[in-house]
């Protein structure tokens, strides 16, 4: 098949940063190509210090891929700000959703911990699994049957009813907040627990404290989300 | 050109070779030409709720092998003209065809019918890969079983994965009294989970036993609720904008009139 060039992956520039937009037909190996062509070869320079949003649209990466890409950032001097996918149906619609992106992906989580987090917009179903190596910041539900992990915490603006584990390498200071916390299992580092059986009425955050995992109700929801933007 | 709808749920037994056989007799009833094909190859079912298990020559893997030509393997329904069952080998199993070849089949009979209804087997492996390979679209059936919702919720990620967006729901066996008791899950529950569109709800039926083992589809018994409920379900795929059947039961002379005006909207 044909393929322009330029249409592996899309390089746009804002005042927070880079966006880079990947192309979902196109196999992985191929955009890393690309990306390290584009952004880090005799090219390069240009970019150099610049913040980076990478937006994957379709493609949910794998652990080793999001490592992989990490690499290639660190390496070059750039910095990676997120790494987001959208699932949303009108991914044809090129010039209006990337606007709203770049609106949506100002999103970093410089003040609350060194990681980045991944940014989903969809319901998370059962048999489905996400994990990543940083937060992991969902806009929707996660149905019973799901497992989402986390390096660092979990936000979840819906329902969280199946498993969740923040803090996988063991980071007791991981938490796992939720607009409907009413999950299977909850793991924080070594700790799991079952949620308990009454139905919460207000966003809840569980925690470990004092050995053990605790859940308390979240009045300002918004407090934790803003941090996640660093404003 | 017409479109391919798959029929799928993941758990078995929660009606899909049911639901089939009534939305596409359902189709065929208001004039479109419909045909059935049954993908679950080794265990078919869909000819024998048609009652056209005798009429059977050439199947499914005898079309995609060549050893046959499409035309020959249509078997006409009994009761319309319009309506053809292309039906699944007993003698294979899932892996006798390729989901490259169902893409093709799929792409040569939309060419000929207004609708391509398929029967998708139970399970997530190559029947399934299979019946949703050319499908344009795609209809999750469900029972209000908590075990039916999380295979239906599995489901759906695989067919957005499969690129198949917006699938729609039916819920089915679901029965008005227990529901209103809190003895069952009822509809908002499960559309709160699986988070898509609702195309239609089926109650539970004595009569769809009845008329299964007839060989002959509720959907043309105007006395069954079900079939009640199928006929509307063929309305909306249709495009016309058909209300839900009303499943309210209150006991008295009151609820039975409701009742009555419900069923005839």
């Amino acid at each position: 098949m044909l393929q322009m060039k330029n249409n592996i992956i899309t390089i746009k520039g804002n005042r927070e940063g880079l966006l880079i937009i990947c192309d979902e037909n196109v196999l992985w190996d191929v955009i890393i190509a690309e990306i390290k062509e584009r952004l880090i070869g005799e090219n390069g320079h240009f970019f150099k210090g610049a913040s980076v949003i990478v937006n994957t649209k379709a493609r949910t990466l794998l652990a080793e891929e999001v490592g992989e890409l990490w690499k290639i950032f660190e390496g070059s001097g750039l910095k990676i700000k997120c790494i987001k996918t959208d699932t949303e149906k009108e991914l044809s619609e090129s010039d209006n959703d990337q606007q709203q992106i770049k609106e949506e992906g100002l999103i970093s989580t410089d003040h609350v911990n060194n990681k980045p987090t991944l940014v989903i917009e969809r319901n998370i179903r059962s048999g489905q699994n996400i994990s990543f190596d940083g937060n992991i910041l969902i806009f929707g539900d996660v149905n019973p049957g799901a497992e989402i992990k986390a390096v660092g915490f979990i936000i979840v603006m819906g329902r969280l009813r199946g498993i969740a584990h923040a803090g996988i390498f063991g980071d007791e200071t991981a938490w796992i907040m939720s607009l409907k916390l009413q999950p299977t299992q909850l793991r924080i580092a070594n700790y799991i627990t079952r949620a308990p059986d009454e139905e919460p009425q207000k966003p809840e955050i569980a925690r470990i404290y004092e050995g053990g995992i605790i859940c308390e109700v979240v009045e300002n929801v918004g407090k934790y989300v803003e941090n996640i933007g660093g404003k | 050109m017409g479109q391919v709808i798959v029929i799928t749920s993941g758990k078995g037994g929660v009606g899909k070779t049911t639901t089939s056989a009534n939305i596409g007799t359902g189709l065929a009833a208001i004039g479109n030409k419909v045909v059935l094909v049954d993908t679950d190859i080794g265990l078919r079912n869909l000819d024998v709720v048609l009652g056209l298990e005798n009429r059977i020559v050439y199947d499914l893997v005898d079309v995609t092998h060549g050893n046959c030509r499409l035309k020959q393997a249509l078997i006409k329904d009994k009761r319309f003209e319009n309506l053809c069952l292309l039906p699944a080998a007993q003698t294979k199993d899932k892996s006798a065809v390729e989901p490259e070849q169902m893409k093709e089949l799929c792409g040569k009979l939309k060419e000929e019918f207004d609708y391509v209804i398929i029967d998708c087997p139970a399970g997530i492996e190559m029947g399934f890969k299979n019946a949703i390979a050319g499908a344009d679209k795609a209809v999750v059936v469900t029972t209000p079983e908590i075990s039916a919702v999380r295979d239906a919720d599995r489901i759906i990620g695989l067919l957005e994965a499969a690129e198949l967006r917006n699938p729609t729901l039916i819920v089915n066996r679901i029965r008005p009294r227990m529901v209103k008791n809190g003895d069952m899950m009822d509809i908002n529950d499960m559309i709160d989970i699986l988070a898509i569109e609702l195309l239609g709800v089926v109650p539970e039926d004595e009569k769809i036993v009845i008329s299964t083992n007839r060989g002959e589809p509720a959907v043309l018994d105007m006395n069954s609720w079900a079939g009640q409920a199928y006929r509307n379900i063929a309305k909306r795929i249709t495009g016309e904008n058909v209300p839900l059947v009303s499943l309210e039961v209150e006991d008295g002379l009151l609820g039975k009139l409701k009742r009555i005006l419900g069923f005839n909207n």
